[in-house]
């Protein structure tokens, strides 16, 4: 391929393959979608967490999975970054720490895909940086 | 943090946090001095004078889930360790200006590292900002922006994996070619 150097080179190539990425345009219906939130603050970022939120960016589109990833600031579990909150539609948000792209994977396998709880929870009423202030 | 990309990712977090709509990050090489730039601006709510002044000592945080800070102290030392340094300029209301200066050749500088990865993810999980990218050394200069990506490819929302990875393919070819690095 061709070296992409500006935006006119990558609406080239973009206009080839339009498909796959209509797919999250519908219903940003986020209640019904699994919800995905990366703690990207100082400690998150210092321990890997851009990597967690792309492989899981990455990961969830790739196997299909309808999801919303975003990122949130520290939740205060800066001794278990990488954190992540994952949400099911219609159950409880659970935070997982130490999330690196092995558990990361594990959590979509297992929970995500079966609601098979997996190592690494972290078991407390927490409150996020948004809902604290 | 192992690369220079990961505390613009770390440091544009707080430009999210203080509510404006636009973030600029520029990254300039200059030749003639050996120094790299980099320089995040925001137009959000601002600090105060004493709030800047706190703003390095890591004992001090606007937030509430702990007490430590650590963003704006970890860059400063960084900077501080190529025998550069970080400056703020801020005011109420009007928006942020962070900058840090690296010397280029100095053993401890840090690698700029995977800079469109930290601008794209930004980029793709917070659709309600405009961001943009300015890049310039001696070379040349590239910049991008949120608004220039969605009217050049008619888009509403940044993201999805096979544009994103374009995107970075894109910004990284143009980096190279400048030479950032």
């Amino acid at each position: 391929m061709s070296k992409i150097k500006s935006l006119a080179d990558l609406k080239k190539i973009r206009d080839k393959q339009v498909t796959g990425l209509q797919t999250r345009e519908r219903g940003e219906d986020a209640e019904n979608l699994v919800q995905v939130k990366v703690a990207m603050a100082t400690c998150g970022i210092a321990s890997g967490a851009k990597e967690t939120m792309e492989f899981m960016t990455e990961a969830l589109e790739k196997r299909g999975v309808e999801a919303i990833v975003t990122q949130v600031g520290c939740m205060g579990y800066c001794y278990a970054e990488p954190t992540i909150e994952v949400k099911l539609p219609g159950s409880e948000p659970i935070v997982f720490g130490g999330v690196n792209r092995e558990k990361a994977d594990e959590i979509i396998e297992k929970y995500i895909k079966s609601g098979e709880l997996v190592d690494g929870i972290i078991p407390v009423n927490y409150e996020t940086i948004e809902s604290k202030e | 943090m192992k690369e220079i990309a990961l505390h613009i990712l770390d440091i544009a977090e707080n430009c999210i946090a203080a509510g404006g709509d636009r973030v600029v990050i520029s990254v300039t090489d200059e030749a003639s001095t050996n120094l790299q730039s980099i320089r995040i601006e925001d137009n959000g709510k601002g600090m105060s004078e004493e709030e800047i002044s706190r703003a390095t000592d890591p004992f001090y945080t606007s937030r509430t889930t702990r007490r430590v800070g650590m963003g704006i102290p970890l860059f400063r030392q960084h900077a501080e360790m190529t025998g550069g340094g970080l400056k703020i300029q801020s005011e109420k209301g009007v928006g942020t200006i962070v900058e840090a200066t690296f010397h280029k050749s100095h053993p401890d500088r840090q690698p700029l590292g995977d800079l469109e990865g930290s601008w794209l993810l930004l980029v793709s999980s917070n659709p309600g900002i405009e961001w943009e990218l300015i890049c310039s050394s001696g070379a040349g200069d590239f910049s991008i922006s949120t608004s220039e990506i969605r009217s050049a490819l008619d888009l509403d929302n940044i993201r999805g994996t096979e544009l994103t990875a374009s995107l970075k393919r894109m910004i990284r070819n143009n980096l190279d070619e400048l030479g950032l690095e």
